[in-house]
């Protein structure tokens, strides 16, 4: 019986030990060297005092030591928390700190931004992947030294599946990222799921496109490690220029392709599509946010044979609604996010939280499997989090609540409509605009600051954020912005930001985010 | 003609908004560098200023990793082009 992800891995390493697990360019990885060496990392994080349930961070570039990495964390019985590259190292300090991690597997071109962890006052225990003499550590181990550790089983504690395997930090309101906590039983039954609904079989290549931060690497890793697949990762430069994107998803023979829409319209619009060869190609699932349908309508028009999916679901329940397209009529103005999957559970809810008739719009709760543990060391967030739903007086069901507003159709599909509070989507990542405002509050000379999104004609949000400075205070936009650059990760910065004299009111006094909006559009043209 | 300082700048105060110059022989493509829409507006900027356009199969890594190898790609494609 399969309890814990690695375990996985392990299965297929001994049925079919010379299977790729990974491919990396012109590396790979078979399964039995990704047991073998995730099972060194273990027992060199064993013997350096590492328990059962503590945090380790991953804070490197995508490379063949990723899953290496995830699964070695996972084998010494502790939970792996991705760091994003780009983050700002202030930002990298809160979640460093936030679940105290003591241990982090990086390498050597992060040498930049562990010198700017210390100089957060950072310490940890030990560095992985990075033999450098440096003071944010005590020891440092190469990858050479992990790999002569022994790899032929891990001396661990006992894990069961309902313990802590991973924590995906997002965009927090107040300012601080929240930590989503997920066991191996969350994280087993959507890979479960997802390798059966989509088919997944031995011999698909699965495109990995997110970085491990964020939560659409969950399905690349886990959903192909079900099906005994191989995961092509597609390197960060890659991403960014679409023509080299497609050729390698075309020479690798990628089968299945999971990113967000904005990466596939480059793609469409920039990735010579008609040059390349995708006969390998079987499905195109996106999510993190809406694809503009006259973007996925020409996409599907230039690859017949593809089945395009929508599939929708916050990092808090990991996928657990999804709409296949099989057609798009020039009338469709939106995808449906589809119906509940099978092993998960759906209620829409009005305001007073009373479960509101099919065809009325309402808060999207799910309860399942999927769902996450909570929120790490956040009570307070935990408990708005979670709605209970009592069933008698000593049972009750605990859904999660969304946060999205959605109505459904009357063949049980879903539509998003939009959001309940002030989170906006940019490129799929998750951006409080309240952290945005937190960021600006903290800058010392600025009186009030407002963000807000502007709608752009492709679909896509843009966030800008208009501030009032203190009394004779004076600065230039550039400043305000190389400020914000050191608290808020990329997808969270303004694309513009103004100084005002004063800001709109509305009739209560509050500042009025509509009204400097409505500027913002009426400066456009 | 070098053309680095040039677009050295106009990444740097245009796509990354930053004081200090990017390095000529750094990766512009790493994470928190130039992203897809940037590299976008990049490509306006050496049509606008070289009078020079990228056909899409040459918007590849090959031509655009660092300010060095862009460098080169535009002085053999304004050659191809006559221009020099």
């Amino acid at each position: 019986m399969i309890s814990t992800l690695p375990q996985l891995v392990d299965r297929t390493a001994e049925q079919k030990p010379d299977r790729e697990a990974i491919r990396f360019l012109q590396q790979s990885l078979s399964y039995e060297q990704l047991a073998l060496r995730s099972n060194s990392l273990a027992n060199v994080l064993i013997s350096e005092g590492v328990k059962r349930h503590d945090r380790i961070g991953i804070f490197m570039d995508k490379s063949l030591h990723t899953p290496v990495a995830m699964y070695g964390i996972m084998k010494a019985g502790a939970a792996y928390v991705p760091l994003d590259p780009s983050a700002p190292t202030e930002r990298l300090a809160l979640i460093l700190r936030d679940c105290n991690i003591r241990v982090l597997i990086t390498d050597k071109s992060k040498n930049r931004k562990l010198q700017g962890l210390r100089e957060q006052g950072i310490s940890l225990d030990c560095l992985v992947g990075f033999d450098n003499n440096n003071d944010l550590s005590s020891r440092s181990i190469s990858w050479d030294t992990v790999f002569a550790e022994d790899s032929n089983y891990v001396a661990g504690a006992k894990l069961i599946e309902k313990d802590l395997a991973y924590i995906i930090y997002t965009s927090g309101s107040t300012g601080i990222p929240k930590g989503i906590m997920h066991t191996h039983h969350s994280g087993l039954s959507f890979a479960r799921w997802a390798a059966a609904e989509y088919g997944l079989e031995s011999g698909d290549r699965l495109s990995n496109h997110a970085p491990l931060h964020f939560d659409l690497s969950i399905f690349d890793y886990f959903a192909s490690a079900v099906a005994g697949a191989s995961v092509v990762v597609i390197p960060e430069e890659y991403t960014k220029l679409p023509p080299s994107y497609s050729k390698l998803i075309a020479d690798q023979r990628v089968s299945v392709l999971f990113t967000v829409p904005f990466a596939l319209i480059q793609l469409l619009l920039y990735g010579i599509l008609d040059d390349r060869n995708f006969d390998a190609l079987r499905w195109i699932i996106f999510g993190g946010e809406p694809f503009p349908t006259p973007h996925l309508r020409e996409l599907m028009k230039k690859l017949p044979h593809v089945r395009f999916d929508n599939m929708y679901g916050p990092a808090e329940v990991n996928g657990c609604t999804h709409y296949t397209v099989e057609s798009l009529s020039q009338s469709d103005e939106s995808v449906p996010i589809g119906p509940v999957n099978d092993i998960s559970d759906a209620l829409v809810v009005n305001p007073e939280g009373e479960e509101v008739a099919r065809g009325e719009s309402g808060e999207l709760l799910i309860r399942g499997p999927t769902m996450m543990q909570g929120y790490w060391g956040r009570p307070d967030l935990n408990r708005r989090a979670f709605y209970r739903r009592q069933i008698t007086d000593c049972y009750d069901e605990v859904y999660y609540r969304t946060g999205d507003m959605v109505v459904q159709d009357p063949n049980g599909s879903f539509r998003f409509l939009g959001r309940k509070d002030r989170q906006i989507k940019v490129r799929g990542y998750r951006v409080e605009l309240d952290e945005v405002e937190s960021a600006l509050a903290s800058i010392d000379d600025v009186e009030e600051s407002a963000a807000f999104a502007v709608p752009q004609e492709d679909g896509s949000q843009q966030i800008q954020v208009a501030v009032t400075l203190k009394n004779g205070k004076q600065h230039k936009d550039s400043d305000l912005l190389a400020y914000l650059k050191l608290r808020l990760p990329w997808y969270a910065l303004p694309s513009a930001l103004r100084v005002q004299e004063v800001f709109p009111r509305t009739t209560t006094g509050k500042i009025d985010r509509r009204k400097l909006q409505e500027i913002s559009l009426a400066g456009k043209d | 003609m070098d053309t680095r300082p040039t677009l050295a700048q106009f990444i740097s105060t245009e796509l990354l908004r930053i004081d200090e110059q990017v390095g000529f022989d750094e990766n512009l493509l790493s994470e928190g560098m130039v992203d897809s829409l940037g590299m976008l507006r990049l490509i306006g900027f050496i049509q606008q200023t070289y009078g020079l356009q990228v056909p899409p199969e040459d918007f590849i890594i090959e031509n655009f990793r660092t300010l060095e190898v862009l460098n080169d790609y535009l002085h053999a494609s304004l050659k191809d082009a006559g221009n020099e």
